[in-house]
């Protein structure tokens, strides 16, 4: 392409010879995009290309944003708007791309942009507009399909700049799509159509079906059923506020920084309330029952809140959540986590609790403050002025990024004893035979159970271990994710019994690090103020 | 002559060896963790008062530390993991006498009690079951 363009400069050549021969190359490529676009449903971006056709059904209401105004009359008490508002007026046919094809052509609009010394005059009208269109920051949201609706904006008093992100942030989260099938309590929060409990739920599963009535009607047709799985929230500005403001003041008030944070909870829902995950995990930060049961057994988080954080406490209710026994596979009864009985008796309660985003943030930001103590505590205690990394700080970090997915007991016990392992290597020099027989011997003993393959991972795992520790200057930061990535592959515990559950919830955990960074990437390319650079989370430096 | 007595004490000197190695290696147990953990908390059972109860436990991390010294160069990957999930993911469960007693320990009763009193530690053999089996115990009068 590069070498394309520089052949077709405008200097080699005169502008008439230059757009003879870009219009069929330009021409062909709209068509394809065009054709290609018209095949596909999922995650459009709209442009701003009208076109004659009117919607089918005027009457239609945007469920979506009518959900998202009964939250906002949950939280901030006010009434929620005409629905009339919510109804599509005539309006003129999008033409949707994928993200992809709209890269693509602004890449090479931009690209032919400069070659035709930046005159966007010069272009076919199709990169025109996209060349001309604003910075994202100034962009309209691009969705819902009617763009943003400002009428009853909600006005809150703001935050001091260097506490907040840009709405940008939450913005190019909200426009990633989720990363696993998620289930959601779509419309959950009172719906004025619906009598009774409404959610959503998944085509196979019937019993669920019979049990909840489907999503409410869109006018006088019933909704189709079969799709309910990728329901999702209506992000218009006003939704953005509200997360915006519930997690930047939940942030503030629980002392963590809300970069900090952002990543996990970019990944985790990408800010989309009402993810509930398949295995069971809720709300916008994917909390577990387990996490928010071990923060209900301090009292002390909640009076802080009431006491030093009136913006939160106003919004925020605990979870209740109680113990239970259950039968395993075996016979054998243990203790679960599940919410309460009061909260089991309607979804539409159960959802108002978890949907909240207060109340969720708060259960997130408290487990993720835990773990980081755990954490901190373990380094203090077993790898203080040792030396063994070269950016101490960003390890903990990495250990407390994999323990808001794998749990800090879990993690945590690992991180122990892989410092105790390196430890002994340190200390005791000999010590590779040692290490290596210690990590060998997992396998050993239970040759019965264990693969060839398996006995040979630990093998080679010690063998990178003794190397990475006989490295001067101590192990960096990458060489430890990658190790520590293998301790998790073939140590790390779950409740799970059946061994390729277990190996799939391993390798989930091991790669969580990565994901979060991946999803980070994409929301920083877009908008450099939403994360540092420099942080964990794009390969941990910090000192 | 000399040399099939030279060659017979070598064998019985190499022998012996290979036994007492054998025998030093078969002194650290896979269940090892399961084994001292579930130890303790008969302690615990058999404790008079919530005091002591709460001494043995706060006692549990040195105890591991003891035998972890004691065994070094024959503990496993494993082993040593199972401790840390005892002393990472179990103890800190129980987080001090006062938010224990009121918020765990009523969530717990309700569930717990009532059959857990009449079986023995050793009747729990996971980190799991005894941690289940501790609590009870800590929220006992």
């Amino acid at each position: 392409m590069q070498q394309l363009l520089d052949q077709y400069s405008p200097k080699k050549m005169g502008r008439t010879r230059l757009n003879k021969l870009l219009t069929p190359i330009v021409l062909s490529l709209v068509l394809i995009l065009h054709v290609e676009s018209a095949n596909t449903s999922d995650a459009k971006v709209e442009t701003t290309i009208p076109s004659e056709n009117k919607p089918s059904d005027p009457q239609c209401k945007c469920e979506d944003e009518i959900y998202t105004d009964s939250l906002t009359t949950l939280l901030y008490k006010i009434p929620a708007p005409d629905p009339a508002l919510c109804a599509r007026p005539s309006e003129p046919r999008p033409l949707y791309l994928l993200p992809f094809q709209r890269e693509l052509g602004e890449q090479f609009a931009k690209q032919i942009q400069q070659r035709t010394q930046n005159n966007p005059s010069h272009l076919p009208p199709m990169f025109r507009s996209l060349a001309s269109a604003p910075s994202d920051a100034d962009k309209p949201l691009g969705f819902p399909p009617n763009g943003p609706r400002d009428e009853n904006q909600i006005v809150i008093s703001a935050l001091p700049s260097e506490d907040t992100l840009p709405s940008d942030c939450y913005i190019q989260s909200l426009k990633q799509p989720p990363n696993v099938r998620r289930r959601r309590c779509t419309n959950a929060i009172t719906h004025p159509d619906v009598k009774g409990p409404v959610r959503s739920y998944d085509s196979d599963e019937t019993e669920d079906k019979n049990k909840y009535p489907p999503i409410p009607f869109c006018g006088d047709k019933p909704r189709d059923t079969t799709k309910l799985v990728t329901e999702t929230v209506c992000p218009n500005t006003r939704y953005v506020q509200l997360i915006k403001d519930a997690f930047e003041e939940t942030m503030k008030c629980l002392d963590v920084d809300p970069k900090e944070m952002f990543p996990f909870i970019n990944h985790e829902s990408h800010f989309r309330i009402n993810a509930l995950s398949e295995s069971g995990v809720t709300c916008i930060g994917q909390v577990s029952t387990s996490a928010i049961e071990y923060q209900n057994r301090s009292p002390s988080h909640f009076q802080h809140i009431k006491k030093n954080c009136p913006n939160v406490h106003k919004f925020f209710s605990p979870i209740d959540i109680k113990l239970y026994k259950k039968t395993d596979s075996n016979g054998k009864e243990e203790l679960t986590t599940g919410f309460a009985d009061s909260q089991e008796s309607g979804d539409i309660n159960k959802c108002n609790l978890v949907e909240n985003p207060y109340s969720c943030l708060v259960y997130a930001a408290l487990t993720y403050k835990t773990n980081q103590k755990l954490i901190e505590k373990i380094t203090a205690e077993e790898a203080k002025g040792k030396n063994y990394f070269q950016y101490p700080k960003a390890i903990t970090e990495l250990i407390v990024a994999w323990s808001y997915n794998g749990g800090s007991g879990g993690i945590g016990a690992l991180y122990k004893t892989f410092l105790e392992e390196i430890t002994i290597f340190k200390e005791n020099g000999i010590v590779k035979e040692a290490l290596r027989s210690a990590l060998h011997n997992v396998c050993k003993e239970e040759s019965a159970e264990k693969s060839s393959k398996n006995c040979k991972s630990h093998e080679s795992l010690a063998n990178s271990l003794i190397v990475e520790m006989q490295r001067f200057g101590g192990m960096q930061s990458k060489r430890f994710k990658n190790l520590f990535s293998q301790y998790i592959l073939l140590l790390h515990k779950t409740n799970l019994k059946d061994p390729n559950e277990i190996a799939k919830r391993r390798g989930e955990v091991a790669g969580y690090v990565n994901k979060l960074q991946e999803d980070m990437v994409k929301v920083v390319s877009k908008n450099r103020q939403c994360g540092n650079s420099r942080s964990v989370i794009s390969g941990g430096q910090k000192k | 002559m000399k040399t099939l007595i030279y060659f017979r004490h070598s064998f019985f000197a190499i022998f012996f060896i290979f036994i007492a190695a054998a025998t030093s290696k078969s002194t650290v147990k896979q269940d090892a963790p399961v084994q001292l953990y579930q130890d303790e908390i008969r302690k615990i059972e058999k404790a008079n008062s919530a005091a002591d109860r709460w001494k043995i436990l706060s006692g549990i991390p040195q105890k591991i530390n003891e035998y972890k010294l004691k065994h070094e160069p024959d503990i496993t990957s494993q082993i040593r993991l199972d401790f840390a999930e005892i002393e990472v993911r179990y103890l800190p469960i129980i987080p001090n006498q006062n938010d224990f007693k009121l918020k765990l320990c009523p969530n717990y009763k309700t569930q717990l009690l009532s059959d857990s009193q009449k079986t023995s530690p050793s009747e729990f053999n996971t980190l799991e079951s005894l941690t289940d089996h501790l609590i009870d115990l800590m929220c006992r009068k």
